[in-house]
């Protein structure tokens, strides 16, 4: 129920007013995800996002005065049973890695076990986001570990157990904007279309 | 009263497999303002 510009959204737009331009791609990709959370600033991913990012339809609208709202439509179709709890704005139609943990992670520990581990860059460093925390691979044995810095992207360390089988979601592109919502069950064949709009005030 | 100085919508329009539209209107928001507000859910036929 809650939606935020992330981080290195706030900061691109903070470097447009000072002159120094907008670094960032266009942002018109939406993507969606089933996985519960709050959504944080310092997020790099979705939760649990799924399916393949939907380019959208981006234009300039005027709400108050001329030209003060950003505009993007999409629509998603669901390819079976889901119930979608956040969407994002990315500036890729890239896929994220999406992994599990095989083993609990505990607060204080720098190295996790995942599924799913050739889905991932084979270079490093990499950040990976686990529920709520952003972490920096450094390095993995090639199988199955990988090494990390907790806490990264200014998020914040989990203090408690994340248990197995929780999904472990690499970035893909840059994600502009990212909103959770209470469940929309679709089944399969069932679509939303979203429009996304950023109004200045 | 806090003044954002941008207000972000997530607008929603569910259209079933049978054509069936729902209009959840904003889902989600930067301010607490309409989210979740799906009591005024309207159903067409389309």
């Amino acid at each position: 129920m809650i939606t935020l510009l992330t981080s290195k959204t706030r900061s691109s737009l903070v470097n447009t007013i000072v002159g120094s331009g907008y670094p960032l791609n266009k942002p018109q990709y939406i993507a969606w995800g089933t996985g519960s959370g709050t959504v944080n600033a310092t997020d790099i991913a979705l939760f649990n996002p799924i399916q393949i990012p939907v380019s959208g339809t981006v234009s300039t609208k005027t709400t108050v005065t001329s030209g003060d709202t950003y505009l993007c439509s999409a629509t998603l179709t669901a390819s079976g049973a889901y119930s979608i709890t956040n969407v994002g704005l990315f500036d890729t139609g890239y896929v994220p890695a999406v992994g599990t943990l095989t083993r609990q992670i505990n607060p204080t520990d720098t190295t996790i076990q995942v599924s799913g581990y050739n889905l991932f860059p084979s270079s490093f460093p990499f950040n990976i986001q686990v529920t709520s925390e952003v972490m920096t691979v450094t390095s993995g044995n090639g199988t199955n570990t990988y090494n990390v810095i907790r806490g990264a992207n200014g998020s914040s360390i989990v203090t408690t157990i994340i248990p197995s089988l929780t999904p472990v979601v690499g970035q893909a592109g840059y994600m502009f904007l990212k909103s959770s919502f209470p469940g929309i069950g679709l089944q399969s064949g069932d679509s939303i279309q979203f429009n996304i709009s950023v109004q200045f005030i | 009263m806090e003044h954002l100085p941008f207000r972000i919508k997530v607008d929603a329009v569910i259209i079933r497999a049978n054509g069936v539209r729902e209009n959840l209107g904003t889902i989600s928001s930067n301010t607490t303002e309409n989210d979740n507000d799906h009591s005024t859910n309207e159903q067409d036929q389309k």
